[in-house]
């Protein structure tokens, strides 16, 4: 699960709290049964992916990384001869630093510490570059060569370097590394299978990069370092380690040093950074300093650039970043992408909802002998299932677009164009499109908010997602605006409509602002992003990713989701006693004989003609579908959730509801739209009522309180839209949140969410009382 | 010697020294932002924030906060 508390530990640099659990241990061998491992690393926006995808295809899997919340992909492949190996795809990054999570999986598994748990020290480690950015990119390699793995250079993007004139001298490259060089362009599929067969060689004859040679200073200091450790501890951790933590003041990797005393360690690093010091340098900067210039001793005279040129990356970043045309196109772009979440997806959810609900009546048809098991099937597992995957068109729009943003480099520019906006609140400018997505639906928004690399920055964009009033809102502002329109006067209801568009986001500012500053305790989010060179966006790489999105929500969200809707079933469903019924049906006669004006036994007679005939007359039908909304109203109210509704009304109470809107409320936990159908059945109206249901606005407009006063008064229905606009009643956004996050942020969540929703509704009702 | 954030636009200044907060700092140096290094700003967001700054043949965008703490020299073309 997340830990967020060590996010917080790598500002405190040397002082940190060691965490005793989070410390994994070195596995040097690799598994011997198991296939040859070679990882891909890299930075970002090397066209690693791509390569990745090209040699692994369809045949890969998606896991996580034990015990963080880091994507892990990988995948066989075959070499030739029929060698098989198993390839992973690790996190894009620019440095071993370890200051980020990804980073610090990187590092990890390169040492060997999660080979216990599935993720083995790789035998051999493909390191892709983009040739046109060398020397920036052979940093990490220079890193990665510290440990001590064969190595096989990627040269990647090839072609890009061709169309631009440079030339690379890989003979002289591959003498000066030691290790083999290859030139290739993952797009177009070149040099694969030179690739493949470089990866046999270097599993055969393991070559090694070259790696830096230190200056005295900082060759003392590892030496200090290594010296004051005492033998065990000294045993577990390599030299590559070792420069992380006196490298790296808010280094993740400090906690290998466990077993020595903190203070102590906190000494022996202060010594060993004094060595640097003494030698004239700065222990920050002298790591970057030492390998850049190694770097331009190995590139001097490998590249030949053609004449510099205006590039098109540069003349359209003119026009995209632009104060004016850049803002426009932004917007086009986002309207664009959210007119497809949210209209065009509704054509499939409309499909599946119907197919679904067509499903649940020809086979509950059948089930009509047992009613416990025809409901289980029909409104459990069913309607369960149905509310899986209702989600999908939207989530694999909004996949699909973030790919198309991510691949083509627009993503970086939007990140750029928005930052300021959304900065000082703790979001960054990548929250942009995850909220904007929220607007349609949390669960693609919430998962969206995978594309933002720093993860304080990305937890609050989660926690800000579900507060954007979503499409499920609406039924409840039809609802309630018409409603409204009715005692008041439509153009108050429409403006009421709209503003209650704003009131999510006008409430996610502050909180998602409140947990930066006190319960994160981030300051603003690092903000250090490459802006990469625009590039025709692949569809086979989006298409894979936006078909992974779909399937993880499905199997490991959607599974989720699918029990508990049925565990709320059975809440909702049971006890269902023969007594409530009974009941129900003695006061619907009752109902009826006062309203018709007739005697009890009358009554009872005439209802019993009813239920019986064969070919019943319109009013007959309507006495007995009367009848059966009755009892699912009594049994509504009798059922474990409506008593926990009636149990949680005093709760209610200072916001002006009744019992039947706050069963409507607890009811609507699964889906908020589900308030208009709670509402239908403590009304006695049936569940089938919706938004447009003319009985249902009858039926709102006469309930009155105990005391004769009408319910739903101006601030109520203000309120119970406040409450919706605010409230985490969204069983399946809270299990994304869990998904994505931990349980603990989910359950955080969606407390403070009830929490802020029946605070607004209270506001609501208290002040609106007063002004009136 | 002034701070890159005051830096004008397209003009190439050289890095004298840094004094980022981490984990930027590491960051930037990862980048090949290392004293010496020749930079130039090349865009400014339309809120003024963030720049982005163009050097070893990249683009990268920082806030101007950290770019206030990179000091650099005027580079006579």
């Amino acid at each position: 699960m997340e830990n967020i508390s060590e996010e917080h530990a790598c500002c405190c640099g040397e002082n940190r709290n060691y965490d005793e659990a989070d410390i994994p241990e070195i596995l040097p061998a690799p598994e011997p049964s198991g296939l040859p491992n070679v990882a891909l690393i890299g930075n970002a926006n090397t066209g690693k992916t791509t390569l990745f995808n090209s040699l692994t295809g369809l045949r890969q899997h998606v896991g996580n990384y034990p015990g963080v919340t880091v994507t892990k992909y990988s995948g066989p492949l075959k070499l030739f001869h029929g060698e098989k190996i198993e390839l992973t795809d690790l996190p894009g990054i620019y440095s071993l630093a370890a200051t980020s999570k990804d980073e610090r999986v990187v590092i990890d598994v390169l040492s060997g510490r999660m080979a216990k748990k599935g993720a083995p020290r790789p035998d051999a480690i493909v390191c892709v570059v983009d040739v046109n950015n060398l020397q920036r990119n052979l940093f990490l390699a220079t890193q990665v060569a510290e440990l001590g793995i064969p190595m096989v250079l990627v040269l990647n993007q090839i072609d890009v370097a061709r169309r631009d004139g440079l030339k690379i001298n890989t003979d002289l490259l591959r003498e000066r590394l030691g290790i083999p060089v290859i030139s290739v362009s993952a797009r177009r599929g070149e040099g694969i299978d030179a690739l493949k067969q470089a990866i046999a060689d270097v599993l055969k004859n393991g070559n090694k990069m070259k790696t830096v040679s230190w200056n005295a200073g900082t060759r003392k200091a590892i030496e200090t370092l290594r010296n004051g450790l005492s033998e065990e501890v000294s045993k577990r951790v390599s030299d590559a380690e070792l420069q992380r933590v006196i490298f790296d003041v808010a280094s993740l990797v400090a906690n290998r040093l466990k077993g020595e005393d903190i203070e102590y360690i906190g000494e022996l690093l202060k010594k060993a950074r004094a060595c640097i010091r003494d030698a004239g340098e700065n222990p920050h900067s002298t790591e970057a300093l030492q390998r850049y210039a190694f770097i331009r001793e190995i590139l001097a005279g490998v590249m030949h650039r053609g004449k510099d040129r205006t590039t098109v990356t540069s003349l359209v970043d003119k026009f995209l970043l632009n104060r004016v045309f850049g803002i426009l196109f932004f917007l086009a772009a986002m309207w664009g992408v959210f007119w497809c979440i949210y209209a065009l997806a509704s054509f499939p959810m409309d499909w599946i909802d119907g197919w679904f609900s067509a499903l649940g009546e020809s086979i509950g048809a059948k089930l009509e002998g047992s009613p416990i098991f025809q409901s289980l099937v029909v409104d459990g597992i069913i309607a369960g299932v149905g509310g899986v995957l209702v989600f999908l068109p939207q989530i694999l729009i909004l996949f699909f677009f973030l790919g198309l943003l991510e691949s083509t480099g627009y993503m970086a520019r939007a990140a750029f164009l928005m930052d300021k906006l959304f900065g000082w609140c703790g979001l960054n400018g990548k929250s942009f499109v995850p909220m904007l997505s929220g607007y349609a639906c949390g669960i693609p928004g919430i998962m969206g908010a995978r594309t933002i690399e720093d993860p304080k920055a990305r937890l609050a964009t989660i926690l800000a997602v579900p507060f954007m009033s979503c499409g499920a809102r609406m039924p409840v502002y039809v609802l309630m605006c018409a409603l409204l329109g009715r005692i008041t006067n439509p153009t108050t209801a429409t403006l009421v409509f709209i503003g209650m568009y704003f009131v999510g986001i006008l409430v996610a500012v502050p909180v998602s602002w409140f947990y930066t500053k006190y319960i994160l305790k981030s300051k603003t989010a690092p903000f250090v992003l490459e802006m990469p060179r625009y590039q025709l966006p692949r569809l086979r790489d989006i298409g894979l990713r936006v078909w992974q999105s779909g399937w993880e929500y499905t199997r490991r969200a959607g599974t989720i989701i699918f029990a508990m809707s049925v565990i709320i079933w059975a809440l909702s469903y049971f006890p269902r006693n023969e007594a409530t019924e009974e009941r129900a049906r003695t006061e619907f006669v009752a109902e009826t004989a006062a309203a018709q004006n007739i005697t009890l036994a009358e009554s009872a007679k005439l209802l019993e003609t009813a239920e019986s005939a064969e070919t019943p007359t319109a009013a007959q039908a309507e006495l007995v579908s009367a009848l059966s909304n009755k009892i699912g109203g009594a049994w509504m109210e009798d059922s474990y959730i409506g008593r926990f509704g009636k149990f949680c009304q005093p709760i209610f109470a200072p916001c002006g509801f009744d019992w039947r809107i706050t069963a409507g409320v607890i009811g609507a936990f699964p889906a908020r739209e589900l308030i208009v159908s709670t509402l239908g059945i403590t009304y006695s109206l049936g569940g089938d009522v919706d938004e447009e249901s003319e009985g249902l606005y009858e039926s709102m407009e006469k309930s009155t309180h105990a005391d004769g006063t009408p319910v739903f008064t101006i601030p109520v229905i203000i309120g119970i839209m406040v409450f919706f606009a605010l409230c985490g009643q969204c069983l399946a956004e809270i299990v994304v949140i869990a998904r994505e996050s931990s349980w603990k942020w989910a359950g955080i969540a969606w407390a403070q969410m009830t929490f802020l929703a029946w605070l607004g509704a209270v506001l609501c009702y208290q002040i609106g009382n007063l002004l009136a | 010697m002034f701070p890159l954030s005051e830096a004008k636009i397209g003009a190439r200044v050289r890095v004298q020294s840094m004094d980022v907060d981490e984990p930027v700092n590491q960051r930037l140096l990862a980048f090949g932002l290392t004293p010496g290094a020749d930079v130039s700003i090349v865009h400014v967001a339309p809120l003024g924030d963030p720049i982005a700054i163009s050097f070893c043949s990249q683009k990268v965008m920082i806030r101007r906060c950290d770019a206030a703490r990179v000091m650099v020299e005027p580079l006579s073309n």
